[in-house]
């Protein structure tokens, strides 16, 4: 009996391997593509840490692909595990460039730089971006050598579309796409087959990207700024390279920043109908995207009256960014939150919660979520008034459902909602023993918030100088918030259930 | 206007259709769940699940301010019952099917207008084309 379960184990953990081994190679490809970077801005000593980690990502990754290959096709149970360990391991290989570059740049003279050399530093700022969160250990991102800059854009401009998509775009035969996909949140395939769909993803990023690109350049930025923010800003990442994020630009940059903000938060399903269906009428058609406008618009005006009301001084589009920001998980800042009143932090911190729409880059809950509660609080009022005959009618974006499956989605949703908000009580409770005590609650709920919704704004306890306790805190909830929890938490249940079965065969020996 | 439809049959539902184009507020009462859902998804209406006699039916379905009521249902017991029921609510206009046309005259014995067995209308009228076309068609 033991023999057979051990069997499975061996069996589910051979295809677990061989899949993470296949997603291992993108941090090594990544590093290829930016070896020319490199050479081009002439920080020639970023070679070895770059090489390095190529090494290591595609030598790790062949390694283990080729060693399971024959195993079983993935199905979801494996999806879960793959996706959560992966995307645990990747940042550990993304950190190499980091730390590799700040040991071999020793005579440049950067503080910036030189925190890098800390491990833990790296491997935070590498878990930041390939969740595309965007808190950062980086001083001033504008002392940081170029190529640096780049690889920091870089991941989060990845980690933004998905590592799971790029594997299904990167061709593997043999695992069972739609599983892994599925976990990633994205929401009703846009093309006809899953190939098709990613493929479009892809082009639609690609296009918004470079357009983003050109924006930036037109408001005012000059052309690397441009590229690094768009990427950045198209993933609702949040890395800068300025060194005071977007403060550092006027309000024409700060309004076109906005506005990819914003473009990052609408999912590729909506893109994809705007743009190849010319149906502009979709961005407000179903009920994530009504919420998101709502949220934006009406969420804007309760921070502009709390702030007004706080500081007796309107600062308008300051206020609107911070917003926006914050509600499309992006992460740019243009203000110092820090100085904030408490409410706002709150406010803003429920809107990092909350998210953009499923199916796009953003963290956080995500707003299809939170509109399946708010519509069941609807509903839960509408029952109350029926009659006792009366049969209830379910309407959820303009098609009619059956009660079973609208009472399927508001409880998906609670359960997730009650998971996010659970994992934010154990953070604060952790980060406030290990902060000092200058940090306020608000500030400590503020960045827990800020971890778990992938969002990246910070109250400014993010940083060097941060307990380390705090920085492993951190990158755990960014990791565990882009994964939206339940994935992280069976990959913690999937050893405990092991364990609970051969202890059962344990038991049935000593009887 | 409020209008009452017992029955979601194929005829009541077309009644519901037109009534509704017509700016009609309407209430169906149709014992059988799941054709009462059918109705539900097309149409945003206050629809009861039961039969017209059970208790508090009626008075749910606010048969005190309806103008009128109609019964569609295949079984002309219920059809009957909902014409009796609708004359206690004191609703002006109560039109119903009579699925047999030995039930006719109990419908207008009680002041209902009726449609006897649209079935055999239907039938006839076909019949009427099919015996034309023969006819010319001989002829040719």
């Amino acid at each position: 009996m033991a023999n057979q379960s051990g069997a499975d184990f061996w069996r589910y953990t051979q295809t677990v391997l061989r899949d993470i081994g296949l997603l291992l190679h993108i941090p090594g490809l990544m590093a290829l593509i930016s070896l020319p970077i490199c050479w081009l801005a002439g920080e020639g000593y970023a070679t070895g840490p770059f090489l390095l980690t190529a090494l290591v990502s595609i030598g790790l990754g062949q390694g283990l692909y080729r060693l399971f290959k024959g195993s079983v096709e993935a199905q979801l149970r494996h999806a879960v595990v793959i996706v959560a360990l992966s995307w645990g391991l990747i940042p550990f290989l993304g950190a190499i460039p980091l730390w590799g570059v700040a040991l071999t740049g020793l005579d440049i003279p950067s503080i910036t730089l030189d925190h890098f050399q800390d491990p833990i530093n790296a491997l935070f700022e590498a878990f930041s971006g390939f969740t595309s969160a965007g808190l950062t250990m980086a001083l001033d991102s504008g002392q940081l050598p170029y190529c640096l800059q780049w690889w920091r854009s870089f991941m989060q401009w990845i980690g933004g579309v998905g590592v799971i998509v790029l594997v299904i775009s990167v061709l593997e035969p043999s695992t069972d796409p739609y599983q892994l996909y599925n976990f990633e949140g994205r929401q009703r395939l846009i093309g006809l087959t899953l190939r098709e769909t990613v493929r479009r993803i892809w082009w639609i990023y690609g296009l918004y990207t470079i357009g983003a690109i050109f924006l930036f350049r037109i408001a005012g930025m000059p052309w690397w700024a441009a590229l690094n923010h768009a990427m950045s800003a198209i993933a609702t990442g949040g890395f800068a390279i300025t060194g005071n994020s977007m403060s550092a630009y006027g309000p024409p940059v700060q309004i076109a920043v906005i506005v990819v903000m914003i473009l990052g938060a609408i999912s590729f399903t909506i893109h994809a109908q705007v743009i190849r269906q010319r149906r502009v009428s979709a961005l407000w058609k179903d009920s994530q995207h009504r919420l998101l406008w709502l949220l934006l618009g009406f969420g804007g005006l309760a921070v502009l009256f709390e702030k007004y009301w706080f500081v007796d001084r309107l600062s308008g589009l300051e206020v609107i960014f911070q917003w926006v920001s914050a509600l499309t998980t992006c992460g740019f800042s243009s203000a110092d939150i820090g100085s904030w009143s408490p409410t706002n932090k709150m406010l803003l911190s429920v809107a990092m919660i909350f998210g953009g729409a499923a199916g796009s880059t953003v963290g956080g809950l995500k707003l299809q979520r939170v509109a399946s509660l708010f519509q069941g609080i609807i509903w839960r009022f509408q029952r109350l008034a029926l009659q006792p005959h009366q049969m209830m009618r379910y309407e959820l974006d303009g098609e009619v459902i059956t009660e079973a499956e609208a009472n399927r989605r508001v409880e998906s949703a609670a359960v997730l909602g009650v998971l996010w908000v659970t994992a934010i009580f154990v953070g604060v409770v952790i980060l406030r023993h290990v902060e000092p005590y200058r940090y306020t609650l608000a500030d400590i709920l503020f960045e827990v918030a800020s971890a778990l919704g992938s969002a990246g704004l910070s109250a400014g306890l993010t940083g060097p100088e941060m307990p380390q306790m705090g920085k492993i805190m951190l990158m755990v909830f960014m990791w565990m918030g882009r994964l939206e929890i339940i994935p992280v938490l069976a990959l913690l249940i999937w050893p405990l259930n092991t364990l609970r079965r051969n202890v059962v065969v344990l038991r049935q020996y000593i009887k | 206007m409020h209008l009452i439809v017992v029955g979601a049959e194929p005829e009541g539902w077309y009644l519901i259709d037109c009534a509704m184009a017509n700016g009609y507020r309407v209430t169906l009462i149709e014992a059988d769940q799941d054709k009462a859902r059918k109705v539900l998804r097309h149409h945003d209406i206050k629809v009861l699940n039961g039969t017209v006699g059970e208790e508090s039916i009626l008075a749910e379905a606010n048969a005190k301010d309806a103008d009128a009521i109609v019964a569609t249902s295949a079984d002309d017991a219920v059809n009957l019952m909902a014409m009796m029921l609708g004359q206690e609510y004191e609703i002006a206009t109560r039109v119903a099917i009579a699925r047999s046309s030995h039930h006719t005259q109990l419908f207008e014995k009680i002041g209902a207008k009726v449609i006897t067995n649209p079935a055999e209308i239907v039938a006839k009228e076909l019949y009427g084309l099919v015996d034309a076309g023969t006819k010319t068609g001989s002829q040719q």
